[in-house]
């Protein structure tokens, strides 16, 4: 359950991206507290990854901000009104609390799995390696992995591949973790011991941001769900109310069309 | 280092005149070089290991030595068992060779970019095998064996410079026969180079033309690296 | 017709000698190479068009003319703009030069093969863009670049014969100067051929084992 907080730990406002002649996303507003699960769903090209990726500033907004647990993200705000783009170090320290894991996983294939996880905490976070090596095995162990420790990534299968990229991300000791359609890329029968591991993440009161098709997690793990289309939010409701009654007519017809897909939520 | 209008007047005509000689013999050896190359990707894929042992053995042999040295052996070497050969034969025979060594490996990649299952379909629909290979695989076999073979021409016509040393009248050795009276080196060798440039630029651009005609025209499906990334 | 065994006897010291030269002036080239390659490469992303221009006509003509032509261009330009070099380092410079040209587009080849999602991972997980580039990027160009180096520097052990016009003392001009003296062609070239074979081909054994190395690096 999420804990009332005063100060949302994400707080966006009126942001707006533009990639050439498309505006992908028209003024977002959007309030996360501390511990809430929030899933972003909707067709794709509506923005959905790209506002995550804004929030840890893999992309530049045109518009807008973006704060993480009060302190602005990319930008400075500078006396006299206005900003400046914050240097490379103000960013990376924000964005060391942040934590991501990608479609695509993105493991370093040079890297072993061990390597791929104790690698940032050691060069980022200044970790000694028994530390990093030991916290890693523990994550390891927690996504049960551990006998997989010394293969590299192209050893393993997506799914594996996905959890070590989780636990990866983990190794940071993160404050909220995005997670942009983390299993599009898997076969069927490995989504589900991907979604295990964020359900455990879950239930340790993790603030987690997940953009994604499953809608069974969606409405399992939710404390929210948000209805993206068009690079607008339409639609902001508790999974309950969304999945059965939902308000705006795009997401109503959205949600028609997946179910016919996929079967009943 | 300016470039005496009269000295170009004076040698282009002689460097044109070895360049035609070069772009003559090779093309003869690269003909015979190519049939030879066909006959030596079909023994690769024989039945019989002494067959296929031996091509593999020969073009192995071309490709880890050095043209020159191949040169050397046939010209100098091979007149001490009795075959005399004079510059231009020699040049041929040592050209074909070499560039039968390294045609027939864009053969046989090409044969191999073709999937197994498109002979086989053909088969059962009754077609007999040439008239598949005829119709089905050398079309497909095409989009692969362009670009690469076009490489491989030019690099023929590069390397066919060395054979100037046995006195092979061609371009580079027009280029000696420039330099005998105007001792000129740097002048004489940079015409020789545009000339050798000109030429492997057009063979390129000539041949990036074609494949987008040939290969454009089928139903887009094979992965065909399209583009000689030569020259 | 007899084998004489002896010339070979008398040659081979010679010979290996002269297979030191060229291995070593082959090694020197390629080296050189590397860095000529890096900075073709880095001046093809500059924004100025005309040094990109400049650059494609560089590396489309060592590409596309004999690189028997370039060693003759380099050895007697050099003197006439005042470096009086000897023979060995004039091949060098043509040889690295050549080289250089290739190495830049294999540079290109594996920057590109590095999948840029590995970078984004690393960005989100908050690496600086040095540590990024030192610790995902260059490894892996690296790893991707070794077997194109090493068929690249096997083709330079080829193209080294060349420099026996030049008179640099290698393998080929070393045959050349004992069969003048020896009047026995067949034995010293074939001995010659024997001997580029076995650098050639371990050298491609050699590739071939850090490719099968390397696979385990690449994803999908």
């Amino acid at each position: 359950m999420p804990s009332p907080e005063r100060q949302p730990i994400i707080k966006v406002k009126n942001l707006h991206k533009r990639f050439g002649p498309l505006h992908v996303l028209k003024g977002i507003d959007l309030s996360v507290q501390t511990g809430e699960k929030i899933c972003i769903v909707g067709p794709s090209g509506s923005g959905k990854s790209t506002l995550l990726r804004c929030i840890n500033f893999l992309e530049e907004p045109d518009e807008g901000m973006v704060w993480l647990d009060g302190a602005p993200m990319g930008f400075i705000e500078v006396p006299g009104g206005g900003r400046r783009r914050a240097t490379e170090s103000e960013i990376n320290r924000l964005r060391a609390s942040v934590g991501m894991v990608f479609q695509s996983f993105n493991l370093w294939g040079h890297m072993t799995v061990l390597r791929n996880i104790i690698e940032a905490p050691i060069n980022v976070r200044g970790l000694d390696r028994r530390t990093a090596e030991a916290q890693a095995c523990r994550l390891l162990e927690r996504i049960g992995l551990i006998e997989k420790r010394d293969a590299y990534p192209s050893q393993l299968s997506g799914g594996q591949q996905q959890r070590v990229a989780i636990a990866r991300a983990l190794a940071m000791d993160p404050k909220i973790m995005l997670f942009d359609e983390p299993t599009s890329s898997l076969d069927p029968e490995l989504v589900g011991e991907v979604l295990e591991v964020m359900r455990s993440l879950a239930r340790d009161g993790m603030t987690m941001l997940v953009v994604t098709h499953e809608m069974g997690f969606a409405s399992e793990v939710a404390d929210r769900v948000v209805f993206m289309d068009h690079g607008a939010i339409l639609e902001e409701a508790a999974p309950a109310a969304f999945f059965r009654a939902p308000q705006n007519e795009r997401a109503a017809q959205f949600l028609a069309k997946v179910i016919r897909q996929r079967g009943a939520v | 280092m300016d470039i005496e209008l009269s000295m170009v007047t004076y040698a282009m005509p002689i460097l044109l005149k070895g360049m035609a000689n070069t772009i003559l013999f090779c093309s003869v050896s690269m003909v015979i070089g190519f049939v030879l190359a066909v006959g030596i990707a079909l023994a690769r894929f024989s039945r019989h290991a002494v067959l296929r042992r031996s091509a593999q053995w020969f073009v192995e042999l071309i490709r880890n030595t050095p043209f020159l040295v191949q040169a050397f052996l046939v010209f100098f070497a091979l007149p001490k068992l009795g075959v005399r050969f004079n510059a231009t034969t020699a040049g041929i025979l040592v050209l074909s060779l070499y560039a039968a060594a390294y045609f027939t490996e864009s053969i046989r990649g090409a044969i191999l970019s073709v999937p197994k299952g498109q002979m086989e379909a053909a088969r059962a629909v009754g077609m007999p095998y040439f008239r598949a290979m005829r119709r089905i695989v050398f079309p497909q076999m095409l989009g692969y064996l362009l670009p690469s073979l076009t490489n491989q021409v030019i690099g023929v016509i590069k390397e066919s410079a060395a054979l100037s040393v046995i006195s092979v009248p061609e371009a580079a050795m027009a280029a000696q026969v420039v330099l005998g009276v105007s001792f000129n080196p740097v002048d004489t060798y940079i015409m020789v180079a545009l000339l050798y440039w000109l030429v492997t630029a057009t063979i390129a651009a000539v041949m990036l033309r074609v494949e987008r005609r040939v290969l454009t025209r089928r139903p887009g499906k094979s992965a065909a690296p399209v583009g000689a990334s030569a020259a | 017709m007899k084998f004489d065994v002896d010339v070979v006897v008398y040659a081979l010291p010679y010979l290996l000698n002269g297979a030191k030269v060229t291995l070593s002036m082959s090694l020197l080239a390629i080296l050189l190479g590397v860095p000529v390659g890096i900075g073709l490469f880095i001046g093809l992303q500059s924004s100025g068009v005309i040094l990109r221009k400049v650059i494609g006509l560089y590396i489309s003509f060592a590409r596309g003319t004999p690189l028997f032509i370039q060693i003759l261009i380099v050895y007697y330009l050099l003197p006439s703009i005042g470096l009086d070099i000897s023979s060995y380092f004039a091949a060098v410079i043509a040889l690295s030069l050549n080289s250089g040209a290739y190495i830049s587009e294999m540079i290109r080849g594996g920057l590109t093969a590095v999948p840029k999602g590995q970078i984004e991972a690393a960005r989100a997980l908050a690496m600086p863009r040095r540590l990024i580039w030192r610790r995902i990027a260059l490894p892996q160009i690296f790893a991707l670049i070794l077997p194109p180096l090493t068929v690249e520097f096997t083709a330079l052990l080829k193209a080294s014969a060349l420099v026996s016009v030049i008179g640099v003392i290698e393998l080929t001009r070393t045959a050349q100067q004992i069969v003048a003296a020896t009047y026995r062609p067949i034995e010293i070239w074939l001995v010659v051929g024997a001997l580029y074979f076995v650098m050639c081909y371990a050298l491609g054994a050699l590739t071939r084992r850090i490719e099968r190395a390397t696979a385990v690096y690449r994803l999908h």
